[in-house]
């Protein structure tokens, strides 16, 4: 009985943590262009990156950042489970940078194919998918959220 | 009914033209090739009751509130990038306007070092104010609350001072575990127009024969925790001695009137400003709400020499040199609530005040401050079209319109109230 309940508590753990560092936390996969060599991210760093206060990763290529529309599920979903933000917030947050002359506008899609192929093409490139789609992963890298 | 035929006009056209807009830009913003072009229109009406805050707001309302812009970015190289964004803007007669197509700003964008832990950057050219957090911003309806919650600052009065100058921006930030340190500093020569400089005391122009151009200096610091949920701010500019020679003007329009023998009718006066601004500036925002505030205080020293009796005798006569100091305190507290993902209410309250030598003036009555307190929503009612309307209630008349027959003492108000209404397209 003691050693189930050791178990239990195990396995819970385990999963929180698998929870905690998996890309496939809500679903959502977040991904890099291949030629990038980022395998991980920090929370707060990505919150920065999508709502546009870091511009260029440290080897000085400028971030393209490719978001769904607004308007779309997985867009609103990212926002609050992976960003923490309202959409609107993160609307926002894009127009001051576009409208400041502080930075570029992210690239808009709206379906997961246009994204993996935007991420695909484009240098410097990350955005996010609903992992549970059949996609060619060799086109993209997969990033863990730490 | 020539009035009602006139405000239908300016609505119609209005109308017209954001359907144009929209139409051309449905698609959303134009790549053309490797320029990006974005845009916005927006289109304000203003109804006020007891005073008038723009042109003729009190009676029946106004539509004088146009703003539009378009910008434009260009990267010839991975660490340089070009900015511009052309703007017109209608506020009403009385106030500093851009109603032709004004350079709003246009400069390079250097990035001069980048790693994990430092950026460094530098601006060259037309460049925004460090000033505040919302100056960068302050014509653009999508990148804050409400249309005019943000006027204690922001003000009409000061917008040429404020906007933007021609010169080099240095821009340093420092990432760390806890955030990011933002140093700004920027050197630029303001605006040199006279329209602009004196578009408060436009009865001033006919007199005015010479006016210096006047350098701005600024420095910014700025901290984002790592989140990016608070933001801190102090932001300081100096704004170098302006000096101005009025010639011929009569002497009721000057300041010095009262003291001054009833034999001088006209004067020449030799005027130098010099202003400085201390803002501190405070931003929490989470996912469903946000609070800002932001506090200022400005000092604006003043000297007139002034020379009667010009247009009679060879020799005018100099009269004793007068030092002004006009010290102004602003500040505001605002929060805000996200409803849904259109919907965004808000309330906040404003507060300016200002002292000449220490003392209180009243040029007309309640001029020494305003105190107000603003509800609003903003909806975006259909992806990139959004209508705002708030109200002020407002107690005092600082930096209310002052031009003959407008807001004359007889008629002015203590308490009175501002109602807007914006809507406002984005591509």
């Amino acid at each position: 009985m003691i050693l189930r309940c050791i178990l239990r508590k195990k396995i819970i753990l385990l999963v929180a943590l698998v929870s905690i560092f998996s890309p496939f936390a809500n679903g959502l996969e977040v991904i890099v262009n291949k030629d990038s060599s980022i395998e991980s991210i920090g929370h707060d760093y990505l919150k920065a990156i999508f709502t546009g206060r870091v511009k260029m990763w440290n080897d000085g290529t400028p971030i393209k950042v490719v978001l769904f529309s607004k308007s779309s599920q997985i867009h609103r979903k990212f926002c609050k489970d992976v960003l923490n933000s309202h959409p609107r917030q993160v609307s926002r947050l894009w127009d001051v940078v576009v409208f400041s002359g502080s930075g570029e506008k992210p690239i808009v899609v709206d379906n997961s194919t246009e994204m993996i192929e935007k991420i695909k093409q484009i240098n410097g490139s990350i955005g996010y998918f609903e992992g549970d789609i059949k996609v060619n992963k060799e086109d993209f890298n997969v990033i863990h959220i730490e | 009914m020539l009035f009602i035929l006139n405000k239908l006009c300016l609505a119609v056209r209005f109308v017209i033209v954001l359907s144009v807009l929209c139409a051309a830009f449905a698609s959303g913003a134009y790549d053309l090739g490797p320029v990006h072009v974005h845009g916005f229109l927006s289109q304000g009406y203003i109804l006020s009751s007891g005073n008038e805050y723009i042109d003729e707001s009190d009676s029946g309302g106004s539509f004088d509130f146009t703003q539009a812009g378009v910008n434009f970015l260009y990267r010839p190289h991975k660490r340089v990038i070009l900015f511009s964004q052309l703007l017109s803007r209608n506020f009403g007669d009385a106030y500093s306007n851009e109603k032709d197509i004004s350079l709003d700003y246009l400069f390079a964008s250097i990035n001069v070092y980048s790693s994990a832990e430092h950026v460094f950057d530098v601006r060259l050219g037309r460049i925004k104010n460090a000033y505040g957090l919302l100056n960068n911003i302050r014509d653009i309806p999508f990148t804050h609350v409400g249309i005019l919650s943000d006027q204690s600052l922001y003000n009409e009065y000061d917008r040429y001072l404020a906007l933007y100058g021609d010169g080099i921006l240095f821009d340093y930030k420092y990432k760390t575990r806890i955030g990011q340190f933002n140093v700004l500093t920027e050197l630029a020569r303001l605006s040199d127009s006279k329209k602009d400089m004196f578009a408060t005391e436009e009865y001033l122009l006919p007199y005015i024969e010479d006016v210096d151009e006047i350098l701005t200096k600024s420095l910014q610091f700025i901290y984002t925790s790592s989140d990016g949920s608070i933001k801190l701010a102090y932001s300081n500019n100096i704004f170098d001695d302006r000096k101005t020679e009025i010639r011929n003007m009569p002497k009721a329009l000057s300041p010095l009137s009262s003291s001054l023998p009833s034999l001088i009718t006209h004067l020449d006066v030799n005027q130098m400003d010099y202003a400085e601004n201390h803002i501190l500036s405070m931003k929490y925002s989470q996912s469903s709400y946000s609070i800002m505030a932001e506090y200022m205080k400005r000092k604006i020293e003043s000297e007139y020499s002034a020379f009667g009796l010009s247009s009679i005798l060879p020799d005018p006569v100099a009269l004793p040199s007068v030092k002004q100091e006009l010290k102004s305190e602003s500040y505001y507290l605002q929060g805000a609530y996200r409803f849904n993902f259109e919907l965004e209410g808000f309330v906040g309250y404003h507060s300016s005040s200002r002292t000449i030598d220490g003392e209180k003036i009243n040029y007309i009555p309640y001029d020494d401050y305003r105190k107000e307190i603003v509800v609003g929503v903003d909806w975006e009612f259909i992806e990139n079209l959004m209508l705002k309307g708030e109200v002020h209630f407002v107690n005092g008349t600082y930096e209310i319109l002052r031009e003959p027959g407008v807001n004359s003492e007889g008629d002015i108000e203590r308490k009175w109230k501002i109602f807007l209404l914006q809507l406002s397209y984005k591509f």
